[in-house]
Formats: C-alpha cells, structure tokens, sequence
C-alpha cells in the first residue's frame, strides 16, 4: 500500500459500525460512593477534527487496545494506561439519525512509514463530525449507551490483549501498526 | 436601590423579577448620593437572602451566603468595596436555601478541580476553580428560583468535567434529559444547553451568558424531576 493509497478515504455504509473508546478512571477518584454514569456526555467532546472513532470494519476491538497501548500520553514518552479505556460500539444508521451530526468521514491517521514509537499510524480511524454547539449530540451518544448498555459495550479480552501489547511494545515502531 | 420587604409572599413574588432591578441597581449606585451602596433588602425569620454578583465577564466576583450572619427583619445593606464598583454589572438575588441533593453534588465535584492536564490521557486541560465555582453558582440559581416560584425541587445532574476545559450538567431523570455547558465564549461565561424530554420530544436548545436569567429555561428546567 502506498502512503496515497493509505490517506484515500473508504466509504462508510449505514451497515457499519465504529468503536470509540474513552478514558473512565479520572472521574470514578471522587469519594462518593455514589454510582456515576458511564459514559456520560463528556466522553463524546469532539477534538477540533471531529470525535475519534475507529471503522469496526478495518479493525478488530484488540486492535483498538493496541494502538491506545502503543501510544504515548501528550507531551511525553509514557505509555497510555490501556486498560483505562473503555469502548463502545455504535452504528453508522443511529449517528446518521442524530440531527446535529454532519458527517462521518473515513480519516486514516498517518504519521509515518515507519511511524515513531509512540505515535503509531491508525488506518481504521474515522471522525463524527457535529454542528456547532454539541450538546445534544454529547446528550444523545451517552443515553444511546445507558439505554443499549450491553450492546454497546465492547467487552475486551486483557489476557490475550495484555500479552499482545506487551510484544508490540518492545518492538519499538517495527509493527503493523507503524509500517506498510 | 433595591429593596425587598414584606412577608413571605411578597418576597417570592419580588424574588421572581428582583433580580432585574439589582442589576439596574448595581449600575446606578454611581449617581447616588450612596456611592457604592449596592441595594438595601430587608430579611425575614428564616428568609435569608443571598446576593451573588458577576462583572462584565460574567465572571462570578462575590457572593452573599449563610455564613454572613444576617439579623432577621433588619434593613441590610452592603457597600462595595472600591475596586469592585466599576466592575460589577450584575447581580442575581436568591434564597440561601438550596436543596440538599444540589448541595451534596456541587460538594462532591469539588475534585475535579484537582485533576492535572491530561487527565483522559488525551490532552484534556485542568479545570479551573472559576469554571467551577460558576457552573455551581448558575446550578444553584436555577434550582432555587425554581424552589421558590414553583416549589419545585429539581433532581441535582452529574456535575462532571469536560476535556475543553467546561463543566457539564447532566440529567437524566424520568421525565427529561439535559445537558448544560459552562464554558467561556470571548471572554465571557455562558451556559450552552439542550433538554428533551426523550425521543427529542419537547427540545429545547440555546445558550445564556452568565449575567443573565433565562426565565424559558427555568420553566423548562422543572421536567427534571
């Protein structure tokens, strides 16, 4: 594949899905015993490119985790605490469904070939793109979870995962993940 | 000036419009004899009031509360310090009452001010004191004009931090659903919010700055119960 071959956008069907993943421990440190929601509506902030999300279709829920496990956190060379993150799946029919989202475009993230350690290339990604002023879009996306909760949670298996990060991890940027 | 007396009735009535005329009466101080005299209210036997003013930016600068230990049933007035005068442009009266439940969630949010950068692990920023502090000042101004005028106590959200910056309120109640942002919009505070009441049945969506009071969105607020 070359790299204008890599960066070319695939169509998206109403029969996809995607998988976004978003990081719970933060806001489970508060000394209430209260239950809180997951994922609530701040777990869908969009980024200034869209909401990231990963076309289900081009990658598999450990693919998911190894590329979080693989990177590095903002601004330094330590990796991100995979087992964070949670995912959760939607179809491409009920974002499609929500007024206030624009669009949903294939947007193959490249930083390289190879990639450098920590910040590998993700050719699965995609962005939700929202209107302007988002909370009902935030609002919706967190109540389609709460009231689709076992769907929509992607149920990860850590034993296998753990392992295969663990290898990618010491091969530096020689993966998959980092070449084509 | 502004006064609010009389017995409980009148104050709820004066309660629901007043704080309007505090905030003509914080921009008119300059031409009265009382300079710096924000406005004279009188209390009653549990009726305290409490007084939280904003500045041009509809940054939060001053509050009343409990803690200021009012005398019931004598005439209050607060002269404003030098430097504030100019500043202020605002003001939004209440009772100090606040439901419990709104209290109990404002407390336990304290700690997201304690969260670093990055605290998603994807380059969310710290959550500023002042973010907070004016998201729960514009939670408990809602929740008690609805106590007051409707006697409605609404359901306290999930006060929860947004990797921008912001602070979420979020309900979902049996009713209703609402999400409200507070986040700086050019230099000033402003609620951005949207309400249904599920199935996108009776929406409402806009955004208020800080300094004022939507009187829509309150009303519309007593679905969260």
């Amino acid at each position: 594949m070359t790299e204008e071959e890599f960066l070319k956008p695939l169509p998206i069907t109403n029969e996809d899905h995607v998988y976004r993943q978003v990081h719970w421990s933060a806001l489970q440190k508060s000394d209430s015993n209260k239950k809180k929601k997951f994922p609530n509506a701040s777990h869908f902030t969009p980024d200034a490119d869209g909401l990231s999300v990963n076309l289900a279709k081009l990658i598999t829920l450990n693919g998911v985790y190894h590329i979080i496990g693989i990177s590095f956190k903002p601004n330094t060379t330590e990796f991100k605490s995979y087992k964070d993150f949670k995912v959760f799946r939607f179809s491409f029919s009920f974002l499609r469904s929500i007024e206030n989202i624009k669009s949903v475009l294939h947007s193959p993230v490249l930083n390289g070939n190879p990639a450098p350690v920590g910040n590998p290339n993700n050719y699965a990604h995609a962005s939700v793109l929202y209107g302007e002023d988002d909370e009902d879009v935030r609002l919706k996306l967190s109540t389609y979870c709460d009231s689709n909760y076992e769907q929509a949670l992607c149920t990860a298996d850590f034993t296998s995962i753990d392992k295969e990060v663990a290898e990618l991890r010491e091969r530096l940027n020689d993966t998959p993940y980092h070449r084509f | 000036m502004s006064v609010l007396e009389g017995d409980k009735a009148s104050l709820k009535r004066d309660y629901s419009s007043h704080y309007t005329d505090l905030v003509k009466a914080s921009c008119s101080y300059m031409a009265t004899p009382r300079r710096g005299v924000l406005g004279y209210w009188q209390t009653l036997p549990d009726q305290d009031i409490s007084l939280d003013l904003f500045n041009q930016k509809g940054i939060h600068v001053l509050s009343f509360n409990e803690e200021q230990q009012y005398e019931p049933s004598r005439q209050q007035s607060y002269k404003l310090p030098l430097l504030m005068r100019r500043a202020l442009t605002s003001g939004v009266v209440r009772q100090v009452k606040v439901p419990s439940a709104i209290e109990e969630a404002i407390q336990e949010a304290q700690h997201i001010t304690g969260l670093t950068n990055n605290w998603d692990e994807d380059g969310a920023q710290q959550i500023s004191k002042e973010t907070l502090d004016t998201a729960a000042t514009f939670l408990k101004s809602y929740a008690d004009y609805l106590s007051l005028t409707y006697n409605v106590e609404i359901d306290a959200p999930e006060i929860n931090p947004v990797k921008n910056g912001s602070i979420d309120l979020e309900w979902h109640t049996q009713g209703a659903q609402m999400l409200i942002n507070i986040r700086r919009k050019e230099g000033q505070y402003y609620a951005f919010y949207y309400g249904d009441r599920y199935n996108d049945k009776m929406p409402i969506k806009g955004n208020v700055p800080m300094s004022e009071f939507s009187e829509s969105l309150a009303v519309w607020m007593k679905y969260l119960l």
